[in-house]
């Protein structure tokens, strides 16, 4: 396919999307080279769980929101953790597809009770079986070393001259992985079959009625989504060379839901940009750490109450406003509310 | 014997914690899910005023000043919740219900800040234990029961006998139809939650003579409780009360037998067979 065969055959956003991507990698390419070591691994950190947000936005898009993501990341990461700690360790980047796949088996096997579930029904149940994968983790000692977790994961050999065992090094490849995610998720999302997993989760009956397969349209969102929380898990287990079942604990999970909700999930950038806020918050109050959960809730409450539709909302006004200033023109936007 | 014992101690534990959501659940299509710190608060009701009063009135006292202070103040708050959050995000129960997570952990922060992360336990009020049949039954655990059966049998008159507790249920049954009755949505609303609410404080004082009081124990008791209400069906008293009995029963033995330690994964197992094919409970009505 030609340059201009491929401008021509996909969604014109997709295209801007392409070309914004081309302009910020360099941007964050150089990124980490101004940073201090602490803000180095803090960025590849937000690189990593930007990664499972962006899974967890691909949920949300049929219409439930999980909260067995950060469990099911675990699945990644005590594959990775276990393979590469064998005695004969196994290469790191078959872990990271092996990880991958086992999570998205997990959403494929858990899928079928959880998703005759919806709206908060559905938030319980996969609360419960998150919690019930996070006790195997504690329990099942032999295989993955109960409470203390396993430690020692070795980060994998680096190639094109890239070190992953340096912060930066290990961001490259993070950064690399998010913005391939990014990307191809962008596509989905605009594709027929992402528009459709949409339709289907603003009307299942109508969707239904029109010959749609609701099920199969709620099923993929769900297990896609937590293959890639699986594969953003086997990454950070490879980063911190430690993992314990605290790590998949609720606190990560309500940092993904508040993201969420405090950047609103219609848009694509939406959770991402809650992400940078909660992070920024956690990093403001960093000698307070006490205090970042309270703040953290306080903001998701402040955003139902007063600020209906999040930070992306905020966004698409401003560019509206701009818009309109400069052609002159009048324009509303409602807000949406996480019901409508 | 003992086992039959345990059963019945873990079942009324279950009940006790699970019911409130329900009843909150049965009338404002809303899960509360601070409703575990709320719980948390009426353990740590028991544990303030035991320091404060043990010195001048007798325990046993000390224990049903807290049981009410507790459910007093922690069902006050459940009114506040109920005036700013839920009346504003009416609706919408999908906000309520992020809203209140958003709560639990602002109340969670609270507690390790004002009180301290660490647990805390109470001397037993009512030390000692009973031999009976081959069993032994801390009396602490019976007069735990006791008073669980009491609060049980409080909600069932409250709900059955009363004025206001008809107009509950007849909220829950069907919203418009209690409307066109004349009952006002904001006073039921409002006793909703001032009950649901001081059902957990309760629930929280009882157990936290028995258990160690600390602000995560909200979060641990939360989740088994999600399982008990899906698998009994949400919203349904019935089948909060199966549900209880159910859990109780396979837990206890689960802990017998030496397997204690998989009974989440047994919990959640039950659940999601249970969602496969009957998605709404066991006793639940479907929508």
């Amino acid at each position: 396919m030609t340059i201009a065969q491929f401008i021509t055959s996909t969604p014109r956003r997709f295209v801007y999307a392409c070309i914004g991507t081309a302009i910020a990698a360099p941007l964050l390419v150089a990124l980490p080279h101004a940073l201090s070591s602490y803000w180095q691994s803090v960025l590849v950190i937000f690189t990593l769980n930007a990664i499972m947000i962006m899974g967890y936005r691909l949920i949300t898009t049929m219409g439930g929101w999980s909260f067995s993501h950060v469990a099911t990341a675990g699945l990644g990461a005590y594959t990775t953790a276990i393979l590469m700690t064998l005695e004969v360790p196994w290469s790191f980047w078959i872990t990271l597809f092996l990880g991958a796949g086992i999570a998205g088996l997990f959403a494929l096997l858990i899928a079928y009770p959880v998703l005759r579930t919806r709206h908060y029904y559905f938030f319980l149940s996969t609360f419960a079986a998150g919690e019930a994968l996070r006790q195997g983790y504690i329990q099942f000692k032999g295989i993955t070393g109960g409470g203390f977790g396993i430690a020692f994961i070795p980060r994998p050999e680096g190639f094109l001259g890239i070190d992953f065992d340096t912060t930066m090094g290990f961001y490259y490849l993070a950064l690399t992985a998010a913005l391939i995610i990014w990307l191809l998720l962008y596509r989905f999302d605009l594709s027929r079959l992402g528009r459709t997993i949409k339709a289907v989760a603003a009307n299942e009956e109508l969707s239904e009625s029109i010959g749609i397969n609701t099920w199969g349209h709620r099923t993929l969102p769900f297990v896609l989504g937590s293959v890639i929380a699986g594969f953003a898990g086997s990454l950070s287990a490879n980063f911190n060379g430690t993992i314990n079942p605290m790590d998949f604990g609720s606190i990560l999970m309500f940092k993904l839901v508040a993201a969420a909700i405090v950047g609103g999930v219609s848009t694509f950038f939406g959770p991402i940009l809650g992400l940078l806020y909660l992070t920024a918050l956690e990093e403001a109050f960093r000698t307070w750490a006490e205090w970042v959960p309270l703040l953290w809730g306080a903001s998701v409450i402040a955003v139902l109450m007063l600020w209906s539709g999040g930070l992306e909302m905020a966004v698409i006004r401003g560019f509206k406003l701009l818009k309109a200033f400069l052609l002159n023109r009048n324009s509303n936007h409602s807000a949406k509310t996480l019901d409508s | 014997m003992q086992i039959l014992a345990n059963i019945v101690f873990l079942s009324s534990f279950y009940l006790s914690f699970a019911v409130g959501l329900a009843l909150v659940f049965g009338v404002m299509r809303t899960i509360n899910f601070a409703h575990g710190e709320f719980y948390m608060l009426g353990g740590y009701a028991l544990w303030l005023l035991t320091g404060v009063l043990s010195n001048n009135i007798p325990d046993g006292g000390t224990f049903i000043i807290a049981m009410l202070v507790g459910a007093g103040v922690v069902g006050t708050l459940g009114m506040l919740v109920q005036l700013s959050l839920f009346e504003r995000l009416k609706e919408q129960p999908f906000s309520i219900f992020m809203a209140t997570l958003g709560l639990s952990y602002v109340l969670q922060v609270i507690v390790v800040k004002t009180i301290g992360p660490m647990g805390r336990s109470v001397p037993a009020i009512f030390p000692g234990f009973i031999m009976f049949e081959g069993a032994i039954l801390p009396i602490q655990r019976i007069v735990v029961l006791g008073f669980t059966v009491l609060m049980m049998a409080g909600l069932w008159y409250f709900l059955m006998r009363t004025d206001l507790g008809r107009a509950v249920r007849a909220t829950a049954q069907n919203k418009t139809g209690a409307m066109l009755q004349g009952i006002s949505m904001g006073r039921i609303a409002l006793t909703t939650m001032f009950v649901g609410s001081a059902l957990a404080a309760i629930s929280g004082t009882l157990m936290g003579s028995v258990l160690m009081i600390g602000p995560f124990m909200g979060g641990e008791a939360l989740w088994r409780a999600f399982i008990i209400i899906i698998v009994g069906g949400i919203g349904s008293l019935s089948g909060t009360v199966v549900a209880a009995l159910l859990f109780g029963v396979i837990d206890t033995l689960m802990t017998a037998f030496g397997v204690g330690k998989f009974t989440a994964m047994v919990d959640a197992i039950i659940m999601l067979l249970v969602l496969s094919f009957m998605p709404s409970g066991l006793l639940g009505a479907r929508e």
